[in-house]
């Protein structure tokens, strides 16, 4: 019979953390089990420390708070055409809650427990996607639909007559910002007009 | 009127000084929070934050991250920003960036530090034919002869219609 050693020589608490993984992955291996879904093992069946972020799909706009917080990468954020695609690679997470607790949209938890198929294909599992937003002008994808109508209801929520001599609906930041540059081109050629008539 | 960096339309050639000289002071960063912008090949423009009297990114901060100073100055706290990117959203002008490196927003301070030490704005200093000028437009309009300020300093009106958003 084929025998398969696997090391579990613990000297700290992070190495514990691998050395389970390494068991659960031998196993795995052993029994040639290939996931296909999300395995998750229930927080009774686990130790303490261990969870992953989870998503709610209704509450999620799309915007970079909990990738750009999470210090171990374990969220994902890929754009793929005209999705914005979140994935969690929850072997990875270490519980510290950042993101539960800086999501402006209250739309992630941890739940304890242990998910094992990120760990064994080695991928991040897609939480959800997003449509997104395309640029006017540019027709690049800049930021996630259900992102823009969130900011821009807020901006019209606390700003009351809001002047801007810009059209900037629809468009990315750097088109928005050609949008000014093409805007003072044309004053600037008016004024230079009325200089030349001697009016000025 | 707050003091504000202003720029003088017929001046400006694009040489992006302003935009090397940004990313310098504020390092480690290295991203310039000036924008240099050439129309059709011959308009150079160089924007940054208009610092607005109502700014749309103020209010869209969750983190309470953006605040406007006494002096006019809308600061971001690098400390409470989570990097959502709504105010790279909400910025009409797009003016505010996210850092991929930091992770959090930035745009322009006006310099804060120095302004502190009583230096004008990196970008004014720098700009080698006086296309960026630092200070209150009302007295800028009234330093330059008549002449000059009807010339150059109409860009006032235009600053005042295009870089504010409600009295600016």
């Amino acid at each position: 019979m084929n025998r398969k050693l696997v090391d579990l020589t613990i000297t700290d608490e992070s190495h514990k953390k691998q050395a389970i993984y390494t068991v659960l992955k031998a196993l795995a291996e052993a029994v040639g089990y290939q996931p296909t879904e999300p395995f998750i093992i229930p927080a009774e069946e686990t130790m303490e420390g261990y969870g992953f972020p989870i998503r709610d799909p209704d509450k999620c706009i799309g915007c970079y708070a909990c990738y750009n917080i999470c210090p171990e990468q374990v969220i994902t954020l890929e754009d793929i055409e005209n999705r914005r695609v979140f994935g969690t690679l929850s072997h990875a997470c270490v519980v510290c809650n950042k993101c539960q607790e800086l999501c402006p949209q209250e739309a992630i938890e941890i739940v304890p427990g242990f998910e094992l198929m990120a760990y064994l294909t080695q991928t991040p599992i897609e939480d959800i996607n997003l449509e997104l937003q395309q640029c006017e002008k540019c027709h690049s994808y800049f930021a996630a639909s259900k992102h823009v109508e969130f900011v821009e209801e807020k901006v019209q929520n606390s700003i009351q007559d809001l002047h801007i001599p810009v059209e900037q609906h629809g468009l990315c930041p750097e088109c928005r910002r050609k949008q000014i540059a093409q805007k003072m081109q044309s004053k600037w050629l008016e004024q230079a007009a009325l200089f030349m008539k001697g009016g000025g | 009127m707050p003091n504000k960096v202003y720029f003088v339309l017929n001046r400006c050639l694009g040489c992006e000084e302003c935009q090397r000289v940004c990313a310098k002071v504020h390092n480690p960063d290295h991203i310039s929070r000036n924008f240099v912008l050439t129309v059709n090949d011959f308009f150079s423009f160089s924007l940054r934050c208009a610092h607005c009297s109502e700014p749309s990114c103020l209010p869209v901060c969750d983190q309470k991250a953006i605040s406007k100073t006494e002096d006019g100055i809308v600061l971001i706290d690098v400390e409470k920003c989570n990097g959502c990117g709504n105010c790279v959203v909400a910025c009409p002008f797009g003016m505010i960036q996210l850092d991929s490196d930091s992770k959090k927003a930035v745009k322009c301070d006006m310099c804060i530090d120095r302004l502190k030490e009583g230096k004008e704005p990196a970008c004014v200093e720098n700009c080698a034919l006086s296309a960026l000028i630092y200070g209150d437009l009302e007295e800028l309009e009234s330093e330059h002869d008549k002449e000059i300020a009807r010339k150059i300093l109409k860009v006032g009106d235009l600053l005042r219609e295009i870089l504010a958003t409600k009295e600016g």
